[in-house]
């Protein structure tokens, strides 16, 4: 067991050098010279030369890559070209308050899904399934952006029960969990919640549906377990599929919740890529990207691990 | 007939969909004694096994209309409520299925498997379970038993697995064991040890058992009584040594002389023409009533197509389901 | 002047010379420390118009053996000489030999193109082979009569429409498109219901003799071996243990393997039941299999240095040769 997750990790490391590897050539690949996004275009040569060497521009790539992998290494992730702070503070922030609603939004829209779609799974082919899986696909076509206007329209501006902006009266954020901060949250979570909700739903209908018509639910009918006892059998052998959807779609909460944090104005990691695309701030742009992606990695990590805890099969590869 | 531990009378199985009802059993009757083995013997599509899981009420719920008289060891399974059943199976009667692999869950540990069983019927304890657990993989003699209880299903061998399946379907002792083709997926050398086991179970623990099979050879292992089935009836019934030696209709006699066995060499097989009948109608509808073998029957004329034969007992145990087969025993 | 495409490849090497030849033919799988050695040095021929037959239990290597003499799958060793020809790089060419040795598999419905009428699927080869539409045409309706399906019926027909045992006749018909000479049958009636595979292994005896055909014919089944074969290879975990005339094999099996394989087969007299397993426990996996003869861990005459020493097939009698100790000692 502790050799497979040690292997794990060990699958882990080069995509996430790989990953690293490609924000970095991000500010590469961007179009011009990188020198253009902190220099005026009519800078004088010898200035340009001056920040070229300051920046470490001017040795070659490989060079450069290894010498900003290791300052990331330290929590060193440079300063903004925008206000000219440590990005570490402000990401690490907006990286919490994203982590928020991430985990609001999965915790709303994962239970509801499960059990929309264990319920289409097990009915399949009746009302109770056309009605969960109906449910799912408005879920997944319904804009999020659209949605979180109308939520705005509805419960803030006419009925007046919710904030419809920030995370917070005085812009604090965070894990201050308190009436202030819950009021703030309810809006974008659920707005948020919607698409993996429906995801989940959908998959967990197939998953269910495919272990529902296996053998060895006739054998366990067979040998006299009750309903609660099969459950708990189609449970088991639901999870690591589950687990891996449900793992990926938190991902995506983190990195795709761009449209509602606008709409919102929730001050996260959505907010500030999009502040930083405006303003080219590329440095900000970077390391929000390589935060971002680094969890996704750690986090399908964790599924992979988790998964292999359950299914028996999977220990070996 | 009676003490009998199983009764069947007039058992008919329809599957039905909005578009069309599958006549899967078409009136099967029957009885098994306590310690009797009986095969029931027919080709894919005979309504074999839905009629073993009959037994059990298992074939799905939601599309299956059951008919007729089905008792076990006095209890009516037909009319039982989902909680009785639920008490009967893999107490009073359990199931061996074909592919062990498939019919096993794979997360789950063979120890899990078989102790949530006895824990679930016999209210047994996690330790007792386990005990039991190890006892029941000594009688179904699979080596090393301690290790084997840990093991998850995909780590044993085919043979190892239908033998761990034999173990949770008598891990209560039941009175009633079906076996669904449990020996079909398996090697030639394990099959036989698999028919030994089960043949040496059976008479050790008194079991009744309804072996379900396409194999001749292998009713021929472990049959006393064989039942012959095509499209949903049994078309001949008898012991061993009559539907081997003295098969009276022409399906049985055709399946006889299909199978291949030994001394056959050089010579042509006897082969039987043609397709089973299609069970398949219309909602509401019902397949003709004729002898459904007659559209392939050498022997078969107009009078076949007069209603269904009867299951006739002129031959005292050994009956078959051929008006021509009547005749011939009353003229000799 | 026969046109190529109508008749089968010419006999080059006379009577004498085995249709097919297999020469120590290996396959191993894996890396080191778990080698699976599915086929281990594996060597037998195949005579003109004789059908071999091939037994063995899951996991012997008999259908890796028919995938690589087919050249579905690449040996780590060996060779295979096809009418006196080695085929490969600087022998007969993989499309010449192809165009001669066809295979069957068990499941006829995976082995068919599920969006190709009967008709398109038989004539595929054919017509790929450049013989024209009309020709096609002709030889499809001649190849479906002669497998027992109705032209005019069949020919427009999807697979889906048919039964398992239509589907395998149109798996015949297809591999005899090409006017093979050798036909690698792989559990060709294992799926098949008893009075359908019946009907099959009489089709196949009468297209031998019409099409002039060898068979190498896999199956687990002995007694579907006995009927058809007129030789039988026995093998286990990837190695030939026996191989010989089918009334001498299995009249006196000379490997104790084969004698349990044959012992295996259930009676169907219930006064001949056995009460004792010829073999007790599963086939062993052929990953790392065990030193010397590989059964001797199942063995019930095993001797001291089964487990050293490596027996070499030995003659039994004419014909017939086993790889046992004890053969090469009587």
């Amino acid at each position: 067991m502790l050799i497979t997750i040690l292997r794990r990790i060990l699958y882990a490391l080069p995509i996430a050098l790989a990953v690293s590897l490609f924000c970095f050539a991000l500010v590469h690949i961007a179009p011009g010279d990188p020198i253009n996004a902190i220099l005026p275009p009519d800078a004088p040569a010898d200035v340009v030369d001056a920040v070229r060497k300051t920046y470490g521009l001017d040795k070659p790539l490989p060079v450069q890559f290894g010498i900003w992998l290791w300052k990331v290494l330290q929590g060193d992730l440079g300063k903004s070209l925008a206000t000219g702070r440590d990005i570490w503070p402000d990401l690490s922030g907006a990286l919490q308050n994203t982590l928020t609603l991430a985990l609001a939004a999965a915790m709303i829209g994962f239970p509801i899904g499960i059990v929309l779609g264990s319920l289409a799974g097990a009915f399949r082919g009746t009302w109770i399934d056309r009605a969960c899986v109906g449910t799912a696909v408005a879920g997944v076509s319904v804009p999020h952006y659209w949605l979180g206007m109308v939520m705005v329209v509805i419960f803030s501006v006419t009925l007046n029960w919710l904030p419809s902006m920030g995370a917070s009266q005085d812009g604090s954020g965070g894990w201050s969990l308190d009436w202030e901060h819950l009021q703030h949250l309810v809006l974008p979570a659920i707005t948020l919640s919607v698409i993996p909700m429906g995801i989940v739903t959908r998959t967990l209908r197939g998953i269910i549906g495919e272990i529902l018509g296996q053998d060895f639910i006739t054998t366990l009918r067979g040998k006299g377990l009750r309903r609660p006892g099969v459950v708990v059998h189609v449970i088991k052998n639901a999870a690591p599929q589950a687990l891996s959807v449900m793992g990926l779609q938190l991902g995506y909460l983190m990195g795709g919740s761009i449209l509602v944090e606008t709409v919102f104005a929730w001050p996260g990691t959505g907010l500030l890529l999009n502040n930083a695309i405006f303003q080219r701030d590329i440095p900000v742009l970077q390391s929000t990207i390589l935060v971002l992606a680094m969890f996704f990695v750690a986090l399908n990590l964790a599924v992979d691990m988790a998964q292999s805890l359950i299914d028996p099969r999977m220990r070996r590869a | 007939m009676s003490g009998d531990l199983v009764k069947v009378r007039d058992l008919a199985v329809r599957f039905v969909s909005r578009d069309r009802t599958v006549h899967a059993v078409r009136g099967v009757d029957f009885d098994l004694a306590a310690g009797e083995v009986l095969c029931i013997l027919g080709e894919s599509g005979s309504g074999k096994s839905v009629t073993l899981r009959a037994l059990m009420r298992l074939n799905p719920a939601a599309r299956t209309l059951m008919e007729g008289t089905v008792q076990v060891a006095g209890r009516d399974v037909v009319a039982a409520s989902e909680r009785e059943m639920e008490e009967i199976r893999g107490s009073l009667v359990s199931m061996v299925f074909q592919e062990p692999m498939t019919a096993l869950d794979p997360v789950f540990t063979i120890g899990q498997q078989i102790g949530e069983t006895v824990m679930r019927h016999e209210g047994l304890s996690k330790a007792e379970a386990r005990k039991r657990a190890l006892e029941l993989l000594d009688l179904v003699q699979i080596p090393s038993a301690e290790r084997r209880l840990a093991a998850y299903p995909h780590e044993l061998s085919g043979g190892l697995r239908q033998r761990a399946m034999i173990a949770i379907a008598l891990s209560c002792r039941p009175k009633l064991l079906l076996a669904d083709e449990p020996t079909t997926a398996l090697d030639a050398t394990v099959q036989i040890q698999i028919l030994l086991l089960l043949r040496r179970l059976q008479q050790e623990l008194g079991m009744g058992v309804i072996f379900v099979t396409h194999d001749l050879g292998v009713a021929g292992e472990i049959a006393d009584r064989i039942a012959v089935m095509y499209a949903g009836r049994f078309v001949e019934e008898g012991s061993v040594r009559e539907v081997m030696r003295k098969a009276r209709h022409p399906y049985t006699q055709g399946l006889l002389g299909a199978t291949v066995h030994e001394g056959m060499r050089g010579k042509r097989l006897v082969t039987i023409a043609g397709a089973p009948p299609n069970l398949e109608t219309p909602p509401g509808g019902m397949p003709p009533d004729i002898c459904a073998f007659a559209p392939r029957c050498e022997r078969a004329d107009a009078a076949c197509e007069q209603g269904v034969p009867a299951l006739d007992g002129a031959f005292g145990t050994h009956r078959a389901r051929c008006i021509h087969q009547i005749a011939e025993a009353v003229t000799c | 002047m026969a046109d190529p495409l109508l008749d089968p490849v010419p006999d080059l090497g006379g009577p004498a010379q085995p249709l097919l030849l297999v020469q120590n033919l290996s396959r191993h799988f894996g890396k080191k420390g778990s080698v699976v050695r599915a086929v281990d040095g594996v060597s037998f021929a195949v005579k003109k118009g004789e059908t071999l037959g091939i037994v063995g239990e899951s996991g012997c290597g008999k259908s890796t053996t028919s995938r690589l003499i087919m050249g579905l799958i690449e040996p780590s060793g060996g060779e295979v000489i096809f009418d006196g020809e080695h085929v490969g790089p600087g022998g007969m060419p993989l499309s010449v030999y192809r165009r001669q040795v066809q295979m069957v598999f068990q499941d006829s419905y995976a082995s068919l193109n599920p969006r190709l009428t009967i008709g398109e699927s038989i004539g595929f080869a054919p017509r790929v082979h450049g013989l024209s539409r009309e020709a096609t045409d002709a030889r499809v309706r001649d190849l479906l009569a002669a497998v027992g399906l109705a032209p005019d019926q069949f020919a427009r027909r999807y697979p889906h429409e048919l039964s398992g045992g239509q589907r395998q006749r149109v798996n015949i018909a297809r591999a005899l498109a090409l006017r093979p000479r050798l036909i690698i049958l792989d559990e060709p009636v294992s799926a098949l219901d008893k009075s359908v595979e019946a009907q099959v292994l009489n089709l196949l005896v009468d297209l031998k003799a019409e099409f002039d055909l060898s068979y190498l014919f896999i199956s687990h089944d002995l007694n579907v071996v006995q009927f058809i074969a007129d030789r039988v290879l026995v093998m286990y975990l990837g190695q030939v243990v026996e191989i010989g005339p089918v009334e001498a094999l299995y009249r006196e099996a000379a490997h104790p393997y084969t004698a349990a394989l044959l012992a295996s087969r259930p009676s169907m007299d219930p006064d001949l039941r056995r009460t004792t397993p010829p073999l007790t426990g599963d086939p062993p996996n052929p990953v790392n299999p065990p030193s010397g003869c590989r059964f001797h861990p199942r063995c019930a005459v095993v001797q001291r240095g089964c487990d050293i020493h490596v027996p070499p097939l030995a003659d039994v009698s004419s014909g017939h040769l086993a790889a046992c100790v004890r053969v090469g000692a009587a």
